[in-house]
């Protein structure tokens, strides 16, 4: 089995459930070296499900591009498949998800995955692999039990990611009539649906989901190294800035428009010692949108600095020495994992209300801003940095250790354990 | 609030390039009128070590007036031809071209720069290089030169580096050799210049404030690059748009030379939600150049009758409307216009205007444009003009319409931005895009009775400012602006 890179778990063991369920985690995107929210939750789960069981694999069908995050055992989709993704950027995941039955490549890889491990559980990261897998399984004639890992209600997500996109397009609209009628199938089949907000799991019981439990975002402790810290200390000292805000970010487009809407290019109300760093992807979207030559966008790089994708310790150092974090969330379903890292940092929040669901608990720490019109924003921020940082009581930080991914993953957990169990007495 | 100690940035007299016009000539103005006080001290900030350096008054007023002296000399360099009209302005990489560091600085100014600003690379460098003669000192010319090349093709436009003349080399070295300005908490530092020379200026600026409690007053010019970026070099408008920005942002206030530059200020402010600073307005002197030198003969136009038009050759200056509006003259023989005597040093594209008014047979002989022009002779011109005209795009004042005023000359002008401020509703304006509106215009005054008439009425009402005057009112602005703030 090492040829298919599962890892250290022993994929020869025999099937009985000795070492708990023979666990298959699929997904469209590798999570050897997750960046973002999406990655961030499938390899979480991933983990959490190698410490309670011995045999878990987690494969991914991948645009070709991908490759650099890949892992062993993560398949490329074909050149041809990889044509059309290049053809229609905004729906990779979904032509992913099919090429698990349509590609001849994928499909082979697959069927020879899934029936030299046997699954009693597959795990689906998202409503896509489950596009190809069901074909599949049909014509293997398996029945493995399904548990739907959604982060999203995908067909609301992708009805407004598609307006902005592709409005109006015959094909956008064929392929959310497609996603809606596969998620609420998906609802249906998997015998374990977990959602991470309250809302996701009203409205996926809605599409007929029999056991939906709920297991929120998380995140795991900031681990700057002594060099990181040294690194950015040097970087904030040759700035000569005494303070900084952080938004962290993927170049995901709706993020980028939740910094627009409530933040905005106009800077000029940030003091000329503070910088707002942009981390991640967000930061060369920012660099592409802000090129103009114009008052407005040349100002905004006297109080912006972006700082482009960062190595986890940089990112860790830059979170913990600035005095907020900025949560500027206006769109998107699901619940903001950057929001569960922003409040295990400690670090001062300046967050929109949406940017707290599923965390509504913690809207009212101290130190958690909440501000939903661009002025409460701005002015929030003004007040982050001129504020110290709030204690917090010990109370208060055992609940925030209750956001990292082991606490929020378990019900997950166990639900997979239990229906594990019973599909192998069925 | 009283402050404690008033310092003075004088760094446009050290540092300023060719001869001083415009900035440095109010700067010199008011510091003339500060330096007397015991409690005033003049500062230059040095760019390398990011410091302000104390300045000596009495040298640094006796090099400016030298200046200006030598400002006052004809240069017997005038013409109605146009110069080196196939190269209108030379690029900095085009000057770079043109006067190739030594040697191996030609390699590549990156290379070299990456070598200079690693300290153990650049040690290596050099003790090689110290073994051949003279090698280290042409290294160091040859750094100098790309450093002001470097720089200006960012948009920061030092100064300073090439300028070969003795004195002011000496006062380079003077300034480099000089002790910080050793600031207290509720001193004030009053930048009379041009802050926007270099960014690590404002920095500078920006720490002090913070660090020592420094109170920081600049004065506001215009926004020229700004609202006309195009008439200005390549990068520059971004330059300035940085140091707008930050200026406001840390200033104590700002005293702008008029009213339409405040309220541009003021928008520009909202622009980008920055929270104004205070502004006051004071009003420039318009009393001739210090030296002073009496009124010379040009000769060439001794017997012409004639209209003057006193500014830089420049986009901004809208030559073009002057050349159009003298070839509907041409077009129109029952209009016959005067000759047109422009008097301005050669700016930023200036190149299709010349090339217009030197080619264009309808118009070569009816327009003379002078440059190195004295300032006798300057005042030789305003006395002798029928009037004057300034067709100005975009101007922070424009002092040229208050010297012909002070003259007892009319002058049409522009209406745009800051000029209606200066002379109100005693001359004449028209829209800077209007060729026909001032072509009118000019015929009308052309008519003996209707110019007197307006030159009488100038010789009743106008009242020129003087320079004492002016630093009144700016230390007036000043106080205004200190009694406003928090205690």
């Amino acid at each position: 089995m090492d040829h298919l890179g599962l890892g250290a778990n022993d994929a020869s063991a025999p099937t009985s459930l000795e070492h708990g369920p023979r666990v298959l985690a699929m997904g469209v995107y590798p999570i050897a070296r997750p960046r973002y929210g999406g990655p961030k939750r499938s390899r979480a789960v991933v983990e959490a499900l190698r410490a309670s069981f011995r045999n878990v694999a987690y494969v991914a069908v991948y645009p070709r591009s991908g490759s650099a995050l890949a892992g062993p055992a993560d398949v490329a989709v074909s050149p041809a498949t990889q044509d059309r993704i290049a053809k229609y950027p905004y729906l990779a995941d979904v032509v992913c998800g099919y090429a698990i039955y349509s590609d001849p490549k994928v499909k082979s890889r697959i069927t020879r995955l899934i029936t030299k491990f046997e699954p009693n559980v597959i795990v689906l990261e998202q409503l896509y692999p489950f596009l190809g897998l069901r074909p599949l399984l049909q014509e293997l004639g398996l029945q493995p039990a399904l548990a739907y890992n959604a982060q999203n209600v995908e067909h609301e997500m992708k009805s407004k990611m598609y307006e902005s996109l592709a409005s109006g397009s015959a094909l956008a609209v064929d392929v959310l009539r497609r996603i809606k009628r596969a998620e609420e199938d998906l609802a249906r089949e998997s015998l374990l649906v977990a959602a991470v907000t309250e809302q996701d799991a009203d409205a996926l019981r809605a599409m007929g989901a029999r056991r939906v439990i709920l297991a929120p975002n998380g995140t795991s402790p900031l681990q700057p190294s002594r060099r990181s810290i040294q690194r950015h200390e040097g970087f904030l000292l040759s700035r000569r800035l005494r303070a900084t805000l952080v938004f962290v970010s993927s170049a995901h487009q709706p993020n980028w428009r939740g910094f627009l809407d409530m933040v905005g290019t106009r800077v000029g109300f940030i003091p000329s010692d503070t910088r707002v760093l942009l981390c991640g992807g967000v930061s060369e979207l920012a660099r592409t949108r802000v090129a103009e030559r114009d008052v407005e966008n040349v100002t905004f790089w006297q109080r912006v600095i972006a700082l482009g994708q960062l190595a986890d310790e940089d990112l860790a150092a830059s979170v913990l020495s600035a005095r907020a974090v900025l949560l500027p969330v206006t769109q998107g379903g699901g619940s903001n994992l950057k929001t569960a890292e922003a409040l295990a940092s400690g670090r001062r929040i300046v967050a929109t209300s949406f940017a707290f669901r599923g965390y509504e608990q913690f809207a009212t720490y101290p130190g958690v801003a909440i501000a939903d019109t661009p002025d409460a924003f701005r002015r929030a921020m003004l007040a982050a940095i001129n504020e110290p940082i709030p204690e917090r009581l010990p109370s208060e930080e055992k609940r925030i250790e209750q956001l990292y991914w082991p606490a929020r993953l378990s019900p997950l957990v166990e639900g997979i354990a239990d229906i594990g169990r019973e599909a192998h007495v069925d | 609030m009283g402050a404690k100690h008033t310092w003075i940035d004088v760094t446009e007299l050290v540092a300023w390039k060719g001869f001083p016009t415009g900035i440095p000539r109010v700067t010199y103005n008011l510091v003339t009128r500060y330096a007397d006080h015991a409690d005033v001290s003049l500062v230059a900030f040095h760019r390398r070590s990011r410091q302000f350096r104390e300045v000596d008054a009495q040298t640094i007023l006796e090099f400016t007036r030298r200046q200006f002296r030598e400002r006052s000399q004809p240069k017997g360099r005038r013409s109605n031809q146009v110069p080196s009209l196939a190269v209108p302005l030379e690029s900095a990489s085009e000057r770079l071209r043109s006067q190739p560091p030594l040697y191996f600085a030609r390699i590549s100014t990156r290379a070299m720069h990456f070598v200079l600003g690693r300290p153990a690379l650049r040690r290596l460098a050099w003790s090689v290089l110290r073994r051949l003669p003279r090698t280290e000192a042409r290294l160091r010319a040859a750094y100098a030169r790309d450093a002001s090349w470097v720089t200006e093709r960012q948009g920061q436009f030092t100064y300073g580096l090439t300028d070969p003349s003795p004195l002011r080399r000496y006062l380079y070295s003077m300034h480099a050799a000089a002790h910080p300005a050793r600031f207290s908490p509720g001193d004030r530092l009053i930048v009379l210049g041009a802050g926007w020379l270099s960014d690590s200026f404002q920095e500078a600026l920006a720490e002090l404030r913070r660090g020592v409690g420094l109170l920081v007053y600049q004065v506001l010019y215009d926004l020229a690059p700004i609202v006309l970026p195009h008439s200005f070099g390549p990068g520059f408008a971004e330059s300035f748009t940085r140091y707008l920005f930050e200026a406001a942002a840390l200033s104590d206030g700002l005293i702008a030379i008029s009213a339409s530059s405040r309220s541009e200020a003021l928008a520009f402010c909202e622009s980008v939600l920055l929270p104004p600073p205070t502004i006051e307005v004071f009003r420039l002197g318009d009393e001739g150049a210090p030296a002073n030198e009496p009124s010379t003969p040009v000769s060439e136009l001794e017997n012409t009758t004639f209209v003057l038009s006193v500014g830089t050759f420049e986009l901004r200056k809208n030559y073009h409307l002057l050349y159009q509006v003298w070839r509907l003259g041409a077009e129109r023989p029952s209009e016959e216009l005067p000759q047109l005597v422009i008097v301005g040093k050669r700016g930023w594209a200036a190149g299709d205007t010349m090339l217009a008014m030197a080619g264009d047979p309808m118009v070569n002989d009816s327009i003379t444009v002078l440059h190195g022009v004295s300032d006798g002779e300057l005042e030789w011109l305003y006395e002798n003009c029928l009037f004057t005209i300034y067709p100005s795009l975009y101007e922070g004042w424009g002092l040229p319409i208050a010297e012909s005023l002070a003259h007892g000359k009319l002058c049409l002008a522009s209406n745009a931005s800051a000029m209606p401020e200066v002379a109100g509703d005693l001359i004449e304006y028209f829209s800077p895009y209007d060729a026909g509106e001032c072509f009118n215009l000019v015929v009308r005054h052309l008519e003996p009775s209707i110019l007197h008439a307006k030159e009488r009425e100038i010789a009743q009402r106008y009242v020129p400012t003087s320079w004492q005057e002016s630093f009144r009112q700016f230390d007036a602005a000043l106080r205004r602006i200190e009694g406003q703030l928090a205690p």
